[in-house]
């Protein structure tokens, strides 16, 4: 299967960086919103719809 | 965690304490525009699922077509999709957004006559959709039907709407962007980018064009926007609807607001790779169909995180559900979102496409989600806002009760005939018996099983619709028995005045973080949906590196590509392909797996997504020329069990001979090799082409004195120019050249 597949594959490095950029993004992302002292901000955020209650 | 109490007297208490305390800004939010697109979805989902279930009843029963051209399953099968996709569900997203957009932003739209503006022209889009599909006028494209005057108009409205949403969200009074926001903020950016990428065509006329691209490049381009109009028309802007409708209606915050996060970025992110899933098995190249495949599975984690999160906003409210119609709706459409994306990455794994692909599973597929998700929340939305739209209650939960029963039931026997008839039909096409022939050579013997499931599904539909007519009902009631208020005032702090309060006085910590950011954070989102873009699109755009092209390979002839229109016209890619998959029995029921450079001059490319109809992709030299002239006027002449149409028109109307030159003049600036002598001769050309098939027909028995400029002939010459590198027509007549017109 993996012969099959880069055998008409030539750039190689596209899915490379591809995958690179996803895996440092979703890491950056996933501590950065995992961080303790971002709770109060997320909770005041999840609150956001409930503020007005006529609509 | 915060122990904050967000409850509104709690902010009372707490503006109290603000040592700084500017004056707060009166507002008004405009809630017409909502009643406006709450009429028009109610309006367009109506006539959504009409054309939808007569579709279903054609495919049954096929005299429903009635002989009649802008009837016919072809044409209304785009009509529907353009409709329940644009018109339905657009109106919905719309509907939402401008509600909810304004409230979590505390202001009114920036500029109401831009509102109006983007209502009216949508409108008019639709209405010119509704017009010109059924009249033939297509791209061929699936979901990107819309000839290129429309296409610019759908950019024009897109970008007014996206002005009034940036302006609206500059000005708003709230710093920090809730995540259903985001979700709307990547829906602007990316529905415009792929539109706009996908539509880019060259004019023939008025109301015709070819695409830039051809062949493979446009299956990736067209399949890149096809996945991504499911996901950044169908489903992200619904997630920004679900994120702020079920929390509002179970009176309950999201259940984890990180999580809500997390969802957005993975799906934006890997949502946009996913389109070759669509080409598994064709002549796409290997790489991209496994990049796909792989990140289609990706999907799963993303997908259901956003499932559980919605369910789970409900935890502590679960009662309501056995007495709430809205919850009812949220829950039943929430979980129609899991299994709809649980099944999307299954279908993607290429062992289970090689099975599920061209029949009717990937069908119920997309109406678990269509119905399911996208017409279940719009229903629950309905059911909350128009009561409040009216300041009155809901005229009767016993009829919404019904129509969730309804609604769901209709689901559930459309989606399960489906998955029979997909799964009955691929399994017979691949059956080989103990010689390892075909078990089932005729295609029609697959198609005749599954026709009973064919009216099942039609009575699924009908089940749906009857509810939904059952909610227009109780709706009018509604409507009857309240008012429209005068617009409340509300009052906010102005973002200047919120910037100079302590963030911890304002019950949180973190000021200006992303999400206080909207210019930040919307590159970072075109950014995310960018890169999985360009990584796909470079190489289809750059494929000569991968595909090879071959000069045996030679353009259609003009009345070959005047004949392909009129194919692309009826939308005979509705129910056939023209893309053999290197699979044993589709090798043996076809022919060779099709070549890349074989449709390297396609424009569109014609590969289709369904089998209702065999493969035509080398069908040409197969039957001669009768053979196609008695079935184009009458299927059953030759195939007593088809549930193809007529098409007797085509016998009549005729081939327009004046536009040819134009045609080939256009393909040839789209890089074609037709010489200009070619391009200049084109008429008269494609007028002795055609007198050679008439002539092959006469002899078969028509009397047509005027057959040469029948459009059943052109269609001829396209039909048996597929498979074959070169027309037979030109072949001949340069054999003719050579030999000095001996035979």
């Amino acid at each position: 299967m993996k012969s099959e597949v880069m055998s008409y594959f030539h750039m190689p490095y596209l899915t490379l960086i591809g995958l690179m950029i996803f895996f440092s993004f979703f890491t950056i992302m996933v501590l950065f919103v995992m961080q303790k002292q971002r709770g109060v901000l997320y909770d005041y955020l999840g609150h956001l719809p409930l503020e007005e209650d006529e609509a | 965690m915060s122990t904050v109490d967000h409850s509104p007297s709690d902010f009372s208490e707490r503006d109290a304490a603000i040592p700084f305390k500017p004056e707060p800004e009166s507002f008004r939010y405009d809630d017409q525009i909502v009643r406006f697109f709450a009429y028009a979805t109610v309006g367009w989902a109506l006539v959504s699922f009409l054309v939808g279930l007569l579709a279903a009843l054609q495919l049954a029963y096929w005299p429903f077509n009635f002989n009649l051209p802008w009837l016919t399953f072809g044409r209304l099968r785009p009509l529907h999709t353009n409709a329940a996709i644009f018109a339905f569900a657009g109106n919905a997203i719309f509907m939402g957004m401008y509600h909810s957009s304004q409230r979590l932003l505390k202001t009114r739209m920036f500029s109401d006559a831009l509102s109006r503006i983007h209502f009216w022209g949508w409108q008019a889009i639709i209405l010119a959709a509704a017009i010109t599909l059924p009249l033939g006028y297509t791209v061929g494209k699936e979901y990107a039907e819309l000839e290129w005057p429309i296409d610019i108009a759908i950019t024009v409205v897109w970008v007014a709407f996206s002005v009034n949403f940036f302006i609206t969200l500059f000005k708003r009074r709230e710093r920090h962007i809730y995540v259903a926001i985001w979700f709307y903020i990547a829906t602007l950016i990316t529905v415009a980018l792929l539109h706009v990428v996908n539509s880019v065509s060259l004019p023939v006329s008025f109301l015709k064009s070819y695409p830039v691209y051809a062949g493979v490049q446009d299956a990736m381009v067209q399949w890149w926007y096809g996945h991504n109009a499911v996901a950044f028309f169908l489903t992200t802007p619904f997630l920004g609807l679900m994120y702020y409708y079920i929390p509002k209606a179970a009176k309950r915050p999201v259940y984890s607001y990180r999580l809500s996060i997390i969802h957005f970025w993975a799906l934006v992110f890997i949502y946009i790779w996913a389109g070759p899933h669509h080409l598994l098995y064709t002549a796409l190249p290997e790489w991209a169909q496994t990049l796909g495949m792989v990140l289609s599975i990706m999907l799963w984690a993303p997908s259901w995180g956003g499932m559980i999160n919605g369910l789970l906003t409900l935890r502590g409210a679960w009662d309501r559900l056995r007495t709430d119609p809205t919850i009812k709706f949220f829950v039943a459409a929430v979980t129609f979102y899991g299994m709809s994306t649980f099944e999307g990455p299954l279908l993607s794994i290429k062992a289970v496409n090689s099975l599920s692909h061209y029949t009717d599973w990937t069908i119920g597929h997309v109406h678990s989600g269509t119905l399911g998700w996208n017409g279940l929340l719009t229903f629950g939305i309905l059911y909350y806002l128009v009561p409040k739209l009216w300041n009155t209650k809901l005229y009767s939960e016993k009829l919404a009760n019904t129509h969730f029963w309804l609604g769901i039931s209709g689901v559930g026997v459309y989606i399960v005939s489906m998955w029979a008839a997909g799964v009955t039909q691929g399994l017979m096409w691949r059956a080989l018996n103990a010689e390892g022939k075909l078990t089932y050579p005729d295609f029609i013997e697959t198609v005749t099983r599954i026709v009973p499931l064919y009216w099942v599904r039609a009575a699924g539909g009908l089940l749906f619709t009857a509810g939904f007519i059952i909610m227009i009902y109780n709706l009018y009631k509604t409507v009857k028995s309240g008012h429209v208020a005068e617009e409340k005032t509300h009052k906010a702090y102005s973002l200047a005045s919120i910037d100079k309060i302590p963030a911890k006085e304002l019950g949180h910590h973190a000021h200006r973080v992303l999400e206080g950011l909207p210019a930040v954070f919307t590159i970072l989102t075109i950014l995310a949906v960018l890169v999985g873009s360009i990584i796909e699109i470079i190489p289809a755009l750059t494929m000569q590196e991968f595909i090879p092209r071959s000069a045996a390979q030679k353009p259609y002839t003009a009345l070959e590509l005047s004949g392909r229109d009129i194919f692309v016209k009826e939308g005979c890619y509705t129910c056939h392909s023209q893309m053999i998959r290197p699979l044993m029995e589709e090798t043996l029921r076809y022919g060779k797996p099709s070549k890349a450079a074989e449709s390297q001059y396609d424009r569109p490319f014609q590969w289709g997504s369904k089998r209702t109809g065999p493969d035509l992709a080398r069908v040409g030299g197969n039957y001669p020329d009768m053979w196609h002239y008695r079935h184009m006027n009458n299927p059953r002449d030759i195939v007593p069990q088809s549930i193809m149409p007529n098409y007797p028109w085509l016998i009549k109307d005729k081939t327009d001979f004046s536009i040819m030159g134009k045609k080939l003049s256009v393909m040839q600036t789209l890089g074609v090799p037709y010489s200009d002598k070619e391009v200049e001769n084109a008429a008269s050309h494609a007028q002795q082409q055609a007198k050679v098939i008439s002539d092959r027909l006469r002899e078969g028995g028509v009397q047509d004195p005027e057959l040469e400029s029948r459009e059943v002939v052109a269609l001829i010459a396209y039909l048996q120019r597929l498979g074959k590198p070169e027309s037979d027509f030109i072949a001949e007549t340069d054999r003719m050249t050579a030999t000095g017109g001996k035979q």
